[in-house]
């Protein structure tokens, strides 16, 4: 803990994206369509209306109607549909 | 775009995941950085895309999360060359048809002679097929510079030919020599070809008959064409006279107009026979006004040769009635351009225009407004008439 909010400290003094140096995920929405994850763990669970994705910080619960994975690869996934809740469980 | 034409060259598959632990099977397939996409759930089972390279590593994957996999779907060219290899005789009729379009471009298939107005295009096909230039002869066979100067030197009319493929088209260029009109030098007298008063008269050849400030009828003689010693000559000369031309206008103050409203009604009749029944009947009550077409549709003749059935649409379009009122003024500039209208079909381009006099005409009617234009031009009257032996 104490390391992380040395980590904090110095990424703000030096100016470098939180994302990189304290390996957060970085979550972009287009509008409600379309949800890019970068830098997740893996999926946890996948249906068409809930999908949980594992990220360092605890587990994302995408919820929505006809969700599907447009982009699966080892570093991002792309999830297509109508996205009508986000919400992190840690 | 590239993600497209990169899965299309190197193939890709839609496979169809059963079992219980279908998301372990994607982490796992994620974990050998495998590239999935399109994946979808439906009714318990998992589709998703992936390259045919990585459908080959998925074994493990497989095995591990105790899955049942399916193909049910192949996309990119490897399919397609699989495909082509079991169907051979597709493959050698493709290539058939790219041989057979190589060699059948390099003849003629068309040949356009262009630009010819005077000289006879038969003559010119002649010409051009005794060199070889037809339809069917091979295009490397024909020395085209050579027939351009074939036919500029054996066709004194030709000014310039030039010839041209365009793909396995001909085309003959040609531009003829402009020739200046031969002038008509034959015994003639120069005759008035409108009625008016003479304003100038230059005699250069024959006898003048007439001087300034003279009126002249259509077809009086201007110029005699009769040379010094009594010999028949062609009349030559500048007659110019003032012409009268008079024309009438007419406009109403009011004005009924009828305009189409978008409401129609369709009436349905059949002959059946030269026996017509009445299929729909149209009320036309609260129509005040009406256009009334009949569209009649029946079969082609050899399917209306022993019965003759036709169908009689009546279409009723309703009319609305307007009535338009103008003022005087309005209702004069109205009818003076319809008078002018009118006179400047009869007075020629080149005609100068002395005077104009518009008149009111008094009418018995108080709706209607009639003018009359008069307009006095100068200019050349003359023109010729075939020599009158006196």
């Amino acid at each position: 803990m104490r390391r992380r909010s040395r980590l904090v400290r110095l990424a703000k003094a030096l100016e470098l994206p939180d994302d990189i140096v304290l390996d957060l995920p970085r979550i972009t929405m287009l509008g409600n369509q379309q949800l890019l994850i970068e830098n997740h763990r893996g999926i946890i669970e996948y249906t068409s209306s809930c999908i949980k994705i594992n990220l360092n910080q605890g587990c994302l619960c995408i919820r929505g109607e006809k969700l599907t994975l447009g982009q699966l690869q080892k570093e991002q996934i792309l999830i297509e549909g109508m996205v009508g809740e986000l919400k992190y469980d840690t | 775009m590239t993600h497209k034409i990169s899965s299309y060259i190197n193939g890709a598959v839609r496979i169809k995941i059963q079992g219980e632990n279908q998301e372990r099977f994607i982490n796992l397939c994620i974990a050998k950085q495998m590239q999935l996409w399109g994946v979808r759930k439906l009714e318990d089972c998992l589709f998703m895309w992936l390259s045919l390279h990585d459908f080959f590593r998925i074994r493990d994957a497989v095995r591990k999360a105790k899955v049942k996999v399916l193909v049910v779907e192949s996309y990119g060219l490897p399919f397609f060359l699989k495909r082509l290899k079991r169907r051979k005789i597709l493959l050698y009729g493709a290539i058939v048809f790219f041989i057979a379009i190589y060699i059948l471009s390099g003849y003629i298939w068309f040949v356009d002679v262009v630009g010819l107005k005077n000289i006879p295009r038969e003559k010119i096909n002649l010409m051009i097929e005794s060199s070889g230039l037809r339809v069917g002869g091979r295009q490397e066979e024909i020395d085209t510079k050579n027939l351009e100067k074939e036919i500029l030197l054996s066709v004194p009319e030709v000014a310039w030919v030039g010839i041209h493929f365009t793909g396995t088209r001909a085309v003959v260029e040609i531009v003829e020599k402009v020739t200046a009109e031969s002038e008509d030098k034959s015994p003639g007298d120069l005759i008035a070809g409108k009625a008016g008063t003479i304003t100038e008269c230059i005699n250069i050849l024959g006898e003048s008959k007439v001087k300034i400030g003279d009126k002249v009828q259509a077809g009086d003689v201007l110029i005699k064409g009769i040379g010094k010693n009594n010999e028949m000559i062609r009349a030559k000369g500048i007659v110019k006279a003032s012409v009268q031309y008079e024309s009438f206008g007419e406009a109403l103050l009011e004005e009924t107009q009828y305009n189409l409203t978008d409401r129609s009604k369709f009436g349905i009749k059949l002959n059946f026979c030269g026996q017509i029944i009445t299929l729909n009947r149209v009320d036309l009550a609260d129509f005040s006004a009406y256009e009334h077409e009949v569209i009649m549709k029946s079969v082609p003749w050899w399917r209306n040769r022993d019965f003759v059935v036709e169908t009689i649409i009546d279409v009723y379009r309703e009319l609305e009635v307007d009535t338009i009122v103008i003022d005087e003024i309005e209702a004069k500039k109205i009818a003076t351009r319809e008078a002018l209208t009118e006179n400047k079909l009869q007075i020629p381009p080149d005609a100068y225009v002395i005077a104009q006099n518009l008149t009111m005409i008094d009418t018995e009617d108080p709706n209607l407004i009639r003018v009359k234009l008069m307009i006095e031009t100068e200019e050349l009257i003359g023109m010729y008439n075939q020599y009158n032996k006196e």
